[in-house]
C-alpha cells in the first residue's frame, strides 16, 4: 500500500513540471485573419496599407509584408508609458569621455545631447544645444551660439563654458605621463585634428564660443556634434584629483543616479549584467510641434540578453517591445504579426560596408607572384565579376539585403547615384576572359589555371569567424572561383589575428572585412587617402604609389578642404568612380535593418546610421505609446 | 585546557568581532565570513589539532596552485594575437598613435615578465587590477556577479545530490527492473545533451507554448516594486530553468556512479551477513550499504563545486543569467588580461577550497581515513 502511494506521488512529481508548458501568459493564437484584398479602384478611399502608403508618397514596400518607414515628419504623441528593449551586452562605462564600445555609447547617446546633430528625418545638421552657428567669410572659423535657458538634468544651466571646458580641459587635455602617453584615455581626441594640427576652441562669452580651423575642413560640424559634459562636476574633480581621475569616473561601480546629462533621458537604475533603466529627463529642452515636452516615454528599460536567439524568443514571448531582426528571423516572425501584435519595418541598408580586399603592399606581401596578380586590375575585375550579389542576398541574408557599390551609404547626399551602373556585374564569362587575357591558363588539365611560369593560381582568403554572412560570402566566392579555374582557400579565423595582419604585419593575401560608415564620408579619412593607416591595400604611404591613388588623394582633398557642398559632391563622386574602376576593394552587400516594433508604439522611424553620441537611433525621444 | 570554556569564549569573541566589523562599515558577507573563519580555526586548534594542521597545510598548498594558474593564464593570453586594444584598430576614427598611447598607459608595451610581476605585486596588496574592458576594478566586477553564480551552483549541486543519491539507490536495489531502466534513460540523456543546447531548447519550447516561466534573466523588470516575499518568489521563478539545465549533467553522472557504487557494496560479504543476521532490508541498504557507497562520491563533490562555480558560461549566455561565467567569457574574448586573471583566481580558489571541503568530509565520514 505504502509503495503504491509513494509510486503515485513520484509520478505526480515527475509530471508536475509539465505544468510549465500550460500557458497562462499569452492568449491562444487567434485564427489567422486573411490579408485584406486589394480593393478595386472605385472609391477615392484607398483600402489597403500599401495603397495608403502609395497615396502618401511613400515608396512601395521593397520587402513584401515589411512596412517602409515614412521619414517625412514626426507625429504628435502623448506622454507616458514604458518600453523594454534588449541589448547584447551591458554597458561598460557611463562616462561619455572614455566610453569606447557600443554597449555603453548606445545608452549614453540617450543621456547626452550634442551641440549640433543630424536630424534623423532629413539627415541634415541642425542645432541642438546650440541656437545657431555662423561661419566666417573665409570659412576658417565659426562662432557657435548656445541656446539660452538650457539646464542639465540636475538643474544647473548649460552654457558655452561646459562645451569649451569639455573640449579644452578634458578631451584635448595635453597632460602626458612619464612614458609619453596621454593620461586621459579617450577616442574623441583625434576628431579635433585637421591633418596634424588641432582645431582651436575658445570661449567668447557665457553663450558663445569660437572654433578656429588650421585649414579648410568640411568635417567641422561632424566634430561639433560633440556632447559636452557638465563642467560643474568635472572641474572640481579634476582640480582635486587630476585628469587621471576622469578615466575611472562614472564607471560601472558608480551611483548611476548621479550621472548628469543633457539628453532626453537620465539613468535611473543599473543592475550589473541585467538591466539599465532610463527615465525621462524633466529638464530636456526639446518640445514637439504642439509644445509638449519630449520625450513622451516615462521609462525605457534595456535588458541585457546575451544571445541574439534569446532576444528573438523574448520578443516572441512579449517580454521586449522592440527587436532588431536578422534575415533568418523574418520568416519566423512574419506569420506572427497578428498574434503578437507587432509590425515589421524596413530601416534600409545599415550604414557600413563589407568588401573583399587583396593585398597590394610590396612591403607586406613577400610573394611577388601573388603580388603581381593582385596588383593587376584585370585580376581584381575578374574577381568582381565572380561575386554574385543576388545570390548572397537571397541565400545568406534570406532576401533582406541590398547590393552595395559604394563605401558611402545610399541615404547620404554624397552617394553617387550611378554607382550601381558602374559596378562590375556578376558574369563568370567575363571573368574567364579577363583571366585568359592575363595569361593565366590551365595547362595541365587539373582545373586550376597556372601562369606562364607554371605557378598555380592559388591563394588564401580569410575573414573573421562567427560572422555567418561573411563566411557565406567567402564560401560562395571560393566555389565560383573554382569554376573559372582559381583555387581559393577560404578560412574563417580569429578576429584579433585578422586585425593584426591588416594593421601591423600586412602579410595577408585576401580578406573579407567590413567597416562602419556614416552619412559624411569624411569619417573615412584614414581609409581612402593613400596615407591612411587603414588604406588596406597599402597603408601609410608617404607618397601615393599608383596613379589612381594620386587621383583619389587629389579628389579627397578637393571634397574635404572646402565647405561648398557641390564641390564635395563632385569630389566624392570622382572618388567613388575611381574606386569602382580600379577596384582596390570589391563591395559586396549590405544587410537590411529590419526592426520589429509592437503596434502600441508610435513614431517608429529608426535610422541605422551612427548618431552623435553613439549608436543607431532606435530609441528616440519621439517614441510614444498609443 | 578544557574544551568547553574555550568554545564559549570564542563564541563571544566571534559575535563581538562581527559587530565591530559591521560598525566599521564592512559589508555583511565579509563581516561574517572573516571572523567565522578565524574563530573556527581557533576552535579546531584546541579541539582537534590534527584536523587543524591538515586544513592549514592544505590552505598553504593553495598558494603555489593559484600562482601556477596565474602564470599559465597570463602566458596564454600574451600568446594570443593582439591585445585588448586590437578591437579598436579597425575603428576609422582612432589613429594608430592614439592606440599606442593607450597601450603605453596600460603597460602593454613592457615585456611580459615585467607586466606579470607588477600584477602579482598589486594582487598581494589586494588590488586585482583594473579591467580595461569595463573600466572598473576587477574585484568589484567579480564581486557583483559572484553571488549570482554561487546561487546557481549551490542549488544545482544540492538538487543534483538530492536527486541522485536516492535515484542511485533505487537503481541499484531494483537492478534491471523497470525503475532502473527508466532512470537509466534519464541518466544517459542528461549525460549526452550539452547544457547550452538544453537551455535553448527549453526556452524555445516555453516561448512557443506561452508558459508562465520567464525566458531567461534573473529578475522581473518590476522586481523593485514587489514585497520581500514577491521578490523571493520572483527569484525562485527565474531560477527554475537555469537550475534545471545545470542539474542535468551532474545528476546524471552522480546517479550512474551511485548506482555502480551501491551495486559494488551490495555484493560485499558484510551485507550478506547483515541480511543473514535478520536485519530489515531497509536498514541494510540505508544504514550500512549507503554509508559505504557514498565514500567515493565525496571526492567528486569537491571537483563539482569548482567546476560549477567557475563556468556554466554558455548556459548563462543563453539564459542571460548575470553571472561570473559570462564575465569570464567576455573577458577572454576581449583579451582583458586582468579581468581574466582575477576571475580565474576566484575560480581556482573555489576549486581548491571545494577539494579541501571534500577531503575533510571524507575524513569525518570514513573512520578509516586518517588525516595526514
Amino acid at each position: 500500500m505504502r509503495r503504491v502511494i509513494i509510486a503515485s506521488l513520484v509520478i505526480l512529481a515527475l509530471l508536475a513540471p509539465l505544468s510549465a508548458f500550460a500557458g497562462g501568459k499569452t492568449e491562444t493564437p487567434q485564427a489567422q485573419k486573411t490579408e485584406p484584398q486589394k480593393a478595386p479602384e472605385t472609391t477615392a478611399q484607398p483600402a489597403t496599407k500599401e495603397a495608403k502608403e502609395a497615396a502618401a508618397g511613400i515608396a512601395a514596400s521593397r520587402f513584401p509584408g515589411i512596412a517602409e518607414i515614412d521619414y517625412s515628419g514626426w507625429e504628435i504623441g502623448k506622454s507616458g508609458g514604458q518600453i523594454v528593449v534588449a541589448q547584447l551586452s551591458d554597458p561598460k562605462s557611463f562616462n561619455l569621455i572614455t566610453a569606447a564600445e557600443t554597449s555603453s555609447t548606445d545608452i549614453l547617446g540617450r543621456v547626452y545631447e550634442g551641440v549640433v546633430d543630424r536630424n534623423p528625418l532629413t539627415l541634415e545638421f541642425e542645432p541642438r544645444l546650440a541656437e545657431k552657428w555662423e561661419m566666417a567669410a573665409d570659412n576658417l572659423s565659426a562662432i557657435f551660439t548656445m541656446k539660452k535657458g538650457l539646464v542639465w538634468s540636475d538643474g544647473k544651466p548649460i552654457t558655452a563654458q561646459d562645451v569649451v571646458y569639455t573640449i579644452n580641459e578634458i578631451i584635448l587635455n595635453p597632460t602626458k605621463d612619464d612614458k609619453g602617453a596621454y593620461i586621459l584615455k579617450t577616442n574623441q581626441r583625434d576628431s579635433y585634428r585637421v591633418g596634424e594640427p588641432f582645431m582651436k576652441v575658445e570661449l567668447l562669452d557665457d553663450y558663445r564660443f569660437k572654433v578656429t580651423l588650421p585649414s579648410l575642413y568640411a568635417g567641422l560640424l561632424n566634430t561639433m556634434s560633440v556632447a559636452p559634459v557638465p563642467k560643474h562636476i568635472f572641474e572640481p574633480l579634476i582640480k582635486e584629483k587630476g585628469i587621471a581621475a576622469v578615466n575611472s569616473f562614472w564607471g560601472v561601480d558608480t551611483d548611476v543616479t548621479k550621472v548628469v546629462g543633457s539628453g532626453p533621458f537620465v539613468i535611473e537604475q543599473y543592475v550589473p549584467s541585467q538591466k539599465v533603466v532610463l527615465k525621462r529627463n524633466p529638464n530636456y529642452w526639446m518640445k514637439d510641434a504642439k509644445g509638449q515636452q519630449l520625450p513622451y516615454l516615462d521609462k525605457v528599460v534595456y535588458l541585457t540578453v546575451d544571445s541574439l536567439n534569446t532576444q528573438a524568443l523574448k520578443f516572441q514571448s512579449k517580454e521586449t517591445d522592440i527587436l532588431s531582426l536578422r534575415g533568418q528571423d523574418v520568416a519566423t516572425f512574419m506569420p506572427k504579426k497578428q498574434e503578437l501584435s507587432f509590425e515589421l519595418y524596413n530601416g534600409g541598408p545599415a550604414a557600413g560596408s563589407t568588401f573583399v580586399v587583396f593585398n597590394q603592399n610590396p612591403n607586406g606581401l613577400k610573394d611577388t607572384v601573388k603580388l603581381g596578380w593582385f596588383s593587376d586590375i584585370r585580376f581584381r575585375t575578374a574577381i568582381a565579376h565572380l561575386i554574385d550579389k543576388e545570390t548572397i542576398i537571397n541565400n545568406l541574408m534570406f532576401g533582406f539585403g541590398f547590393p552595395q557599390d559604394s563605401f558611402i551609404p545610399v541615404v547620404s547626399p554624397y552617394y553617387w547615384k550611378d554607382a550601381p551602373k558602374a559596378s562590375p556585374e556578376y558574369n563568370p564569362e567575363k571573368a574567364k576572359k579577363l583571366l585568359d587575357e592575363m595569361g593565366l591558363k590551365d595547362t595541365n588539365g587539373d582545373g586550376i589555371r597556372e601562369d606562364v611560369k607554371g605557378n598555380r593560381v592559388a591563394f588564401n582568403l580569410i575573414t573573421n569567424a562567427g560572422n555567418t554572412v561573411r563566411e557565406g560570402v567567402g564560401n560562395l566566392l571560393a566555389s565560383e572561383a573554382k569554376k573559372v579555374g582559381l583555387d581559393i582557400t577560404f578560412k574563417p579565423g580569429d578576429f584579433n589575428a585578422l586585425v593584426t595582419q591588416l594593421t601591423s604585419t600586412y602579410d595577408y593575401e585576401g580578406i573579407i572585412i567590413g567597416l562602419t560608415g556614416s552619412v559624411d564620408p569624411i569619417s573615412g579619412q584614414n581609409v581612402y587617402p593613400s596615407k591612411g593607416n587603414m588604406h588596406m591595400i597599402e597603408p601609410l604611404q608617404t607618397a601615393p604609389r599608383r596613379q589612381w591613388e594620386k587621383d583619389v588623394d587629389k579628389w579627397w582633398d578637393y571634397a574635404n578642404l572646402t565647405l561648398d557642398d557641390s564641390r564635395r559632391k563632385e569630389g566624392f563622386k570622382n572618388v567613388q568612380e575611381i574606386w569602382l574602376k580600379e577596384l582596390p576593394w570589391i563591395h559586396t552587400t549590405n544587410a537590411a535593418a529590419i526592426y520589429g516594433f509592437r503596434n502600441t508604439i508610435g513614431n517608429v522611424k529608426p535610422r541605422p546610421i551612427p548618431s552623435a553620441a553613439g549608436g543607431y537611433l532606435v530609441i528616440s525621444q519621439w517614441l510614444y505609446l498609443k | 585546557m578544557k574544551a568547553r570554556p574555550i568554545l564559549w569564549l570564542t563564541l563571544i569573541l566571534d559575535v563581538l568581532a562581527i559587530a565591530l566589523l559591521k560598525v566599521a562599515g564592512w559589508k555583511w558577507f565579509a563581516a561574517v565570513f572573516l571572523p567565522e573563519f578565524l574563530f573556527w580555526m581557533l576552535r579546531l586548534y584546541w579541539v582537534n589539532r590534527p584536523l587543524f594542521q591538515f586544513i592549514r597545510r592544505r590552505l598553504l598548498h593553495m598558494v603555489p596552485v593559484i600562482f601556477s594558474v596565474l602564470v599559465l593564464s597570463f602566458f596564454l593570453i600574451q600568446l594570443a594575437p593582439g591585445d585588448i586594444f586590437t578591437q579598436m584598430a579597425l575603428n576609422p576614427d582612432i589613429r594608430p598613435d592614439t592606440l599606442e598611447s593607450f597601450r603605453k598607459g596600460f603597460g602593454l608595451d613592457r615585456p611580459w615578465y615585467v607586466q606579470f610581476f607588477r600584477y602579482l605585486w598589486n594582487a598581494l596588496h589586494g588590488d586585482f587590477g583594473y579591467s580595461e574592458l569595463y573600466k572598473a576594478p576587477v574585484f568589484t566586477l567579480v564581486a557583483q556577479r559572484a553571488w549570482n553564480t554561487l546561487i546557481l551552483a549551490v542549488l544545482a549541486l544540492v538538487i543534483a545530490w538530492g536527486f541522485s543519491i536516492p535515484a542511485g539507490v533505487i537503481m541499484a536495489t531494483k537492478q534491471y527492473r523497470w525503475q532502473d531502466q527508466i532512470l537509466s534513460v534519464f541518466a544517459f540523456a542528461g549525460l549526452s545533451l550539452p547544457s547550452f543546447f538544453v537551455a535553448f531548447l527549453i526556452i524555445y519550447i516555453l516561448t512557443n507554448t506561452g508558459s508562465w516561466l520567464p525566458i531567461g534573466g534573473m529578475h522581473d523588470i518590476d522586481v523593485e516594486k514587489m514585497s520581500s516575499l514577491g521578490k523571493a518568489l520572483d527569484l525562485a521563478k527565474h531560477l527554475i530553468v537555469p537550475v534545471f539545465v545545470l542539474t542535468l549533467a551532474p545528476s546524471a553522472r552522480l546517479t550512474r556512479i551511485m548506482r555502480a557504487n551501491m551495486l559494488d557494496v551490495l555484493g560485499q560479504q558484510y551485507v550478506t551477513t547483515a541480511r543473514a543476521k535478520g536485519l530489515r532490508e531497509r536498514v541494510v541498504v540505508y544504514r550500512h550499504a549507503l554509508r559505504n557507497a557514498i565514500n567515493p562520491m565525496i571526492t567528486i563533490f569537491g571537483f563539482q563545486l569548482g567546476a560549477l562555480l567557475g563556468g556554466s558560461a554558455l548556459v548563462e549566455v543563453v539564459l542571460s543569467w548575470p553571472g561570473l561565467g559570462k564575465l569570464i567569457l567576455s573577458a577572454v574574448m576581449a583579451q582583458d588580461t586582468f579581468l581574466v586573471m582575477g576571475s580565474l583566481t576566484y575560480g581556482v580558489a573555489l576549486l581548491v577550497i571545494g577539494n579541501l571541503v571534500s577531503d575533510v568530509l571524507l575524513a569525518l565520514v570514513d573512520p578509516r581515513v586518517r588525516l595526514r
